[in-house]
This record gives structure tokens, sequence and C-alpha cells, in this order.
């Protein structure tokens, strides 16, 4: 009888609740670590929302201003469309 | 005294004379009493995006301990510098020391790659440039009459 549950939106990231930087007991997000800049921008250079990574309030300041100064420096692009 | 960080972006034709630029910085630093915690090269690395119509600059890391008129003399010093591209300064609570994420990036294979793809972009470049021109060539030498004629048969 029961219906199955609706999702609220299409299945498009796993919604983690915790935190990785808290996991890994980083100190200061770094913006020379790529890697793992990389998980928290998305495809079209946006930085994930902590709601969908779960990233404590401290850290995503911190990896805002990291992927920030990591697109000044070229490491991590603006967008998708540079005109390369 | 504060501690700093230091990023810069080297033109990659003048990546050759970055020995001798690093080697001046640090001698202001230690002329200004302080020291060099960290110098690091990450070599040339392919940019996100293009800067000054380039695809590739060369990276170099400093973390240094100075006071504030060694800083500001620094700074005039990389605008004044047509071989730095950008530089990014911060300040930093304290000296680091090990190695940054990117230097150990840098040991691996990864590197070649973007080589070859900066190859593959410019040739692209090169070709559509010619295209280009040989078009414009062709459109100026032929006749309006014959282009007319040409988009008639097309449609």
């Amino acid at each position: 009888m029961a219906k199955p549950q609706r999702r609220r939106r299409p299945a498009q990231r796993i919604i983690s609740r915790n935190c990785k930087f808290t996991a890994a007991g980083i100190e200061r997000v770094d913006y020379k670590d790529l890697d793992m800049l990389k998980q928290f921008i998305t495809e079209t250079g946006k930085i994930i929302p902590s709601r969908i990574t779960g990233t404590k309030a401290k850290y995503q300041r911190q990896l805002s201003t990291a992927v920030k100064q990591a697109r000044y420096l070229a490491l991590v692009p603006y967008c998708d469309q540079h005109d390369t | 005294m504060r501690h700093y960080e230091i990023v810069l972006l080297v033109h990659p034709d003048q990546s050759e004379q970055l020995p001798a630029m690093i080697e001046r910085y640090s001698g202001m630093v230690t002329k200004g009493g302080g020291t060099v915690h960290r110098s690091e090269d990450w070599g040339r690395r392919q940019l996100a995006y293009t800067i000054q119509r380039l695809h590739k600059a060369h990276y170099y890391l400093l973390n240094i301990e100075c006071d504030q008129e060694t800083i500001d003399e620094m700074v005039d010093a990389f605008r004044f510098n047509d071989a730095i591209l950008r530089h990014l300064l911060l300040s930093v609570n304290k000296a680091y020391t090990e190695d940054s994420p990117l230097k150990k990036e840098d040991d691996d294979s990864g590197k070649k790659v973007s080589e070859e793809d900066v190859k593959a972009i410019e040739e692209k470049e090169a070709a559509a440039k010619k295209e280009a021109q040989e078009a414009s060539k062709e459109d100026a030498s032929s006749d309006k009459a014959e282009e007319e004629s040409t988009e008639e048969q097309e449609s």
C-alpha cells in the first residue's frame, strides 16, 4: 500500500553528512592541495555548497578562500568558458 | 617580523632567469634580517585559463620571514619585473618547511600529458588561424557575383 517515498531532487550528487576536513583533522584548508580542492568544485568550476558536501561552516569558509586563491593562480578555473 | 607565503607565476620563456631572480629576492630577505624557510620550484605548469595569452607558466613558492619594509620592497620588485605574470602574497602564522602537495605532484608522470595538451591546443589555434587567413584571401579574390552564385547553388 505504502508508496515509495518521493525524492526531493534528482540524485545528482551523494549528500554527505560528515565533514571531510574534520575527519582528516586538517588545521587549515590549503589552496595548494588541488586533489582535495577539486572534490569541492563542480565541473563548471563552482564551489559546492556545504549543505551538499556536509563540510563544517569553519572549513567551508576556509575552503572558499582557498578556492579563490587557487583560481587567482590559475590552478583551478573560474568557470568552464575560458577562451582557451 | 612576520611569516609570508609568496607564489610567483613566471613567464615560461623567461624561466631560465628564475634561479637568478630567486637568488636576488632571497638576498633581499636575508639583507633585511629575515630568513627563507621554504623555497620550492613547481616547474612549468598548465594554466587553468590563459594569462596574457599563455597556456603555461613557471610556478615558484617562497615561504619567508621578514619585516614590513622588505616585503614592500619585494612586492615593488615583482610589479616591475616583466617576467612575473602574477604573484600571490599571503601572511601566514608560522614557518612552513615541509614539501607542499604541488611539489609532490610534479614528481608524477602527469606533467608530460599537460605539455602535449598545450602543443595540441597551440597547433589547433595555428590551424584555425591559417584557415581564417585562407578564407579571407579567397573572399577578397573572388568577385561578388561568384559568391552570390555559389550561395544560390548551396541553397
